[in-house]
């Protein structure tokens, strides 16, 4: 797969979804921090892929590997917009003239999507067809792998 | 006693060379002018901006102050930012965006500084255990990595959250020559940490300890050398991460020498350092931002493959509640649309393409996000924006064009209907 096929790839992962808008830009903040995964606050994005083969991988070269099951989107509610002078519109950079302000309004409630994450574990492994270089840390680091005290 | 009040009135007015930014606006019949501080994480790609802005009609003329994360927003809160120790840089030229040490300037008064507009840090103030000044509001801006990166000579490919704890908590090769491969970073002298106030060290130190147990009380200094010690201009800067680095391998220490920095410095610097791919506890293998080490797509900071990354946060002055602070509460409009800018809620006149400047220089515009994260180190949440500008950035970061390109809605195809930023997104 070459770069420009991979780039594709992924681009088709993440248009596979979703069709709700949701207002202004949502805020980053916006879960709970109860410790545990919020379901999302507005439509979610999968970045599953459609198949591939399994990589390889090295502890000292970097390897790709295919992903695993493609993982369609789900639309779910998006936000209110809560615009305040003026619309930030659409996007096109050529729009031009005086820009308009959104003022951020708050992100859709919207519910999990079956393809969404549950877990931090989760996003860290999900299926990917980035190049990747597993760390060995028993190898690697011995005994500190299993973090023993600071020094004083 | 003359004397002595002259000496105090030489101290208080710095070198008889220092340039005030005062006489650089006379000079130049500058308009439109802001002052901000914070830290260098976001400098690369502020300095981009402010060039870009300053050549818009009307312009905004940035001047500012890079002293870290934690000193830049402390100079803000108390008013007292473009010291001699820390002065104004600013970007009036293209060729000072690229230069190596921009033009600065200095309050008048060098030694107690001055109040500016805006403070700026990479992540949040918890990172340094400060809370939000009364009538301050808090605007989230672009998304960017941190990176460990190390010479481009070294072979070394990946490092853990594990091994983090090592290299900044020992250094030291008698803990782990009993590996079977032990890592190559255990010389304090070629191991590069910044100074405890910068944010990218805050939030390494945040993220090791995020490994609980013995890491939880990791602790702010470091082992290693301090990258002011080898820093091209001998200040402590991500500038100078790189610098050090680059440093440990013109004496023989490629292999020994680490340190890290932000995504956009580690971007603009690949022809000597690469940064290694990140593996955080729980994750079964370590990720570049980019899909490879060699890509721009940052793709694995978009979807939360890669744990190293936070949100710039900017900081002014705004009228009304500070709790969920919209963008009309700044009352300063140039302030405004730049805060606005960078946080996606205002669109940048037709002629200063500021998210060009933000995605070129490494760093990932809301738009352009799929995850967003419970504050620094907390949990992770699928994340959709509004209006999505992931081709956009593709685009612009990769120079490839992954999708078609359109001005209309009624130019995209069903799986991708809607245009923005020129091209047809998903919805």
């Amino acid at each position: 797969m070459n770069y420009s096929d991979l780039i594709r790839t992924q681009r088709q992962r993440a248009t596979l979804l979703a069709l709700a808008v949701g207002g202004a830009l949502g805020v980053l903040a916006a879960c709970s921090s109860d410790g545990g995964n919020s379901a999302p606050s507005t439509p979610v994005i999968t970045t599953g892929g459609t198949g591939g083969a399994a990589g390889s991988s090295s502890s000292s070269a970097g390897s790709s590997s295919g992903g695993s099951a493609g993982q369609g989107g789900t639309a779910s509610h998006g936000g209110s917009s809560s615009s305040s002078s003026g619309d930030a519109g659409a996007g096109d950079t050529a729009a031009g003239g005086e820009a308009g302000e959104s003022s951020g309004g708050s992100s859709g409630s919207g519910g999990a999507g079956p393809t969404c994450p549950t877990t931090d574990e989760g996003f860290y492994n999900q299926p990917s067809s980035s190049q990747k270089s597993p760390f060995d840390n028993t190898a690697r680091l011995g005994a500190h792998a299993t973090l023993p005290p600071l020094p004083g | 006693m003359a004397i002595a009040f002259g000496l105090a009135g030489l101290a208080r007015t710095g070198t008889a060379h220092a340039v005030t930014c005062a006489d650089v606006i006379t000079q130049n019949s500058l308009t439109h002018v802001i002052y901000g501080a914070g830290g260098s994480a976001i400098t690369a790609t502020l300095a981009k901006v402010a060039y870009v802005l300053s050549q818009a009609n009307p312009p905004i003329i940035v001047f500012y102050a890079d002293p870290g994360a934690q000193t830049g927003f402390e100079q803000f809160r108390d008013g007292k930012a473009g010291t001699a120790a820390a002065p104004f840089k600013y970007w009036l030229h293209a060729a000072d965006v690229t230069a190596a040490a921009p033009p600065t300037c200095t309050a008048v008064d060098t030694i107690v500084g001055q109040a500016i507009d805006f403070g700026t840090t990479g992540g949040s103030l918890s990172l340094f255990g400060d809370t939000l000044p009364d009538g301050v509001g808090q605007f989230t801006g672009p998304a960017q990595g941190v990176n460990v990166i190390v010479p481009k000579d070294s072979t070394e490919t990946s490092i853990s959250a594990e091994a983090l704890f090592f290299v900044y908590g020992f250094g030291n090769a008698d803990q782990v020559s009993a590996a079977a491969n032990p890592i190559p970073w255990t010389d304090p002298a070629y191991i590069i940490q910044r100074k405890s106030t910068s944010f990218v060290q805050q939030f390494i130190r945040g993220t090791v300890q995020t490994l609980g147990g013995t890491a939880a009380n990791f602790p702010a200094t470091f082992a290693g050398t301090l990258t002011a010690v080898h820093a091209s201009d001998g200040k402590d800067s991500n500038q100078g991460t790189v610098d050090s680095v680059v440093w440990a391998a013109s004496q023989g220490h490629a292999q020994n020498g680490i340190g890290f920095t932000s995504g956009p410095t580690a971007d603009k610097n690949r022809a000597s350092v690469h940064t290694l791919a990140y593996q955080h506890v729980g994750q079964n293998a370590g990720y570049w931002p980019d899909s490879t080490q060699d890509a721009f797509d940052k793709i694995n900071i978009r979807t939360g493959q890669y744990y190293l990354w936070d949100v710039n946060l900017f900081f002014t002055k705004v009228t009304g509640s500070n709790a969920s602070p919209k963008l009309d509460q700044i009352a300063n409009a140039d302030v405004r649309n730049f805060i606005g800018y960078f946080s996606g809620g205002i669109l940048p006149p037709a002629d200063a393409d500021v998210n060009r400047a933000i995605v070129e220089t490494g760093s990932i515009p809301l738009c352009a996000m799929h995850v967003q994260r419970d504050g620094d180190f907390g949990a992770l949440s699928c994340y959709a924006p509004a209006v999505p500008c992931g081709c956009y950035f593709e685009s612009i970061a990769t120079k490839t064009q992954t999708c078609d390109a359109c001005t209309s809605d009624d130019q995209c195809s069903a799986g991708a209907p809607k245009c923005h930023f020129g091209f047809c997104e998903a919805y």
